[in-house]
């Protein structure tokens, strides 16, 4: 009698285990289709926004650079900067010209903001490569700039080598080269002039302890800004240029 | 297989899944070419993670050959899912037994989220809430997958006796 009382109350419990792993199944599916749908929704409503940069002509960022009538030049550092030393604000920025996110900083608003700071005087900008690692086309192509800065057109380059990211990311260091000598034809430069650059060793030293310098100082990531001291990423830099105007009382350049 | 309480494993199945979205998503916004993402609680903090040189492992200042760190969750996750769902209807998967395997994952996990989660306050000085989250399911499934295994150990060690007891009776 109390094999058959244990039996039942086996069935029971497994009758019961059945309806729980039921409702569990149940409840993994439902869990399941709503994760998977805000991920596509999210997946599918990304897709839409990132199209529009990819084939961006180099012209465009070539125009407003190629017509800036701020300083620009190297500092003793070897890095070039863009806008009075003298302004009150100084902003260095630490990049790779293989990072996504560095390349959509350049096609941004944010971007454009900092352009008319530049222009305004009130920024003294400096761009310090810091060529990762695991992007093995970072080092060529900051050589290409710099390259490009021999023959007078640094920001050009830089502003060209950005916009075309997603073409020369993926190639071998030579086929990366070469693209970069043809986008520099492309911007009226010697082509071959910056080829002979590229395959020659000049700035490797340069970019190498550039990478070095950044990593002794810490720098989390790219793109990261020093705004007059201050480390910040892209969405704030706008706020702390403000912030670093006003606090050296040159914000009233505007009322 | 040993009959006990299929809730734990149940649970671990569920979080699993969220782990893995959690991850699928962080992975997902690295072909983000916006610079913002969407971060509850913690509010920039999420790009700023994703765009520290520590989203890579090795770290992407350190190694050529590093693996997004979103991609090792998405692997990692998955495999617990997987494993776990057999492990509410079995002990055993081609020989390996489960829950020592789930307490292995879990572990391993648990490390890792420790790594990533002292990288966020200490050196990037950034907070990701995703890996906030991701590290809060990763530890709670380690901890359900403990106490699995320990409900089954003294499950098993039960049975053990009574098989031992039954077996020196039927002997005389």
């Amino acid at each position: 009698m109390s094999q058959s009382n244990r039996r039942g109350r086996r069935a029971q419990s497994q009758k019961q285990q059945g309806s729980s792993f039921r409702a569990f199944y149940i409840v993994l599916i439902v869990v399941g289709i709503a994760g998977a749908a805000l991920l596509v929704a999210y997946a599918t409503g990304q897709q839409g926004g990132q199209t529009a940069d990819v084939d961006a002509p180099v012209t465009s960022g070539g125009e407003t650079s190629g017509g800036t009538t701020a300083e620009t030049g190297r500092t003793a550092d070897g890095f070039y900067f863009k806008g009075t030393q003298d302004a009150p604000v100084e902003v260095v920025e630490y990049a790779d010209f293989q990072c996504p996110a560095c390349a959509y900083f350049v096609s941004s608003s944010i971007y454009d903001r900092l352009q008319s700071y530049i222009e305004a005087g009130q920024v003294h900008y400096v761009f310090h490569d810091f060529p990762l690692t695991g992007h093995h086309n970072a080092p060529i192509a900051s050589r290409a700039a710099y390259c490009a800065g021999d023959q007078g057109q640094y920001w050009e380059m830089h502003e060209a080598i950005f916009a075309r990211q997603p073409q020369w990311s993926n190639m071998s260091n030579q086929a990366a080269a070469n693209a970069f000598a043809s986008l520099a034809e492309e911007l009226g430069m010697d082509g071959t002039a910056l080829s002979a650059c590229l395959s020659s060793d000049q700035y490797q030293q340069h970019i190498e302890s550039a990478f070095q310098s950044a990593i002794q100082a810490n720098v989390p990531g790219t793109p990261t800004f020093i705004v007059n001291g201050r480390q910040v990423d892209a969405t704030q830099l706008t706020a702390a240029i403000d912030a670093a105007l006003a606090a050296s009382g040159g914000a009233g350049g505007e009322s | 297989m040993i009959e006990r309480s299929p809730y734990p494993r149940m649970a671990i199945v569920l979080l699993a899944l969220i782990g893995f979205f959690d991850a699928t998503y962080l992975m997902l916004s690295r072909f983000e070419t916006n610079l913002s993402m969407v971060c509850p609680i913690t509010g920039d903090g999420c790009s700023t993670v994703r765009d520290s040189v520590w989203s890579v492992f090795p770290p992407l200042h350190m190694s050529a050959f590093g693996l997004p760190v979103a991609l090792i969750g998405m692997f990692g996750y998955g495999l617990v899912f997987a494993l776990a769902l057999r492990a509410l209807h079995a002990d055993a998967l081609a020989g390996l037994a489960l829950p020592p395997t789930l307490v292995a994952l879990g572990t391993i996990g648990v490390i890792f989220s420790a790594y990533l989660i002292s990288l966020q306050a200490f050196v990037i000085q950034a907070i990701c809430s995703w890996c906030v989250l991701s590290a809060i399911v990763m530890t709670t499934i380690w901890l359900l997958a403990l106490y699995d295994w320990r409900v089954l150990r003294s499950h098993s060690i039960a049975a053990e006796t009574t098989l031992g007891a039954g077996t020196a009776r039927s002997a005389h």
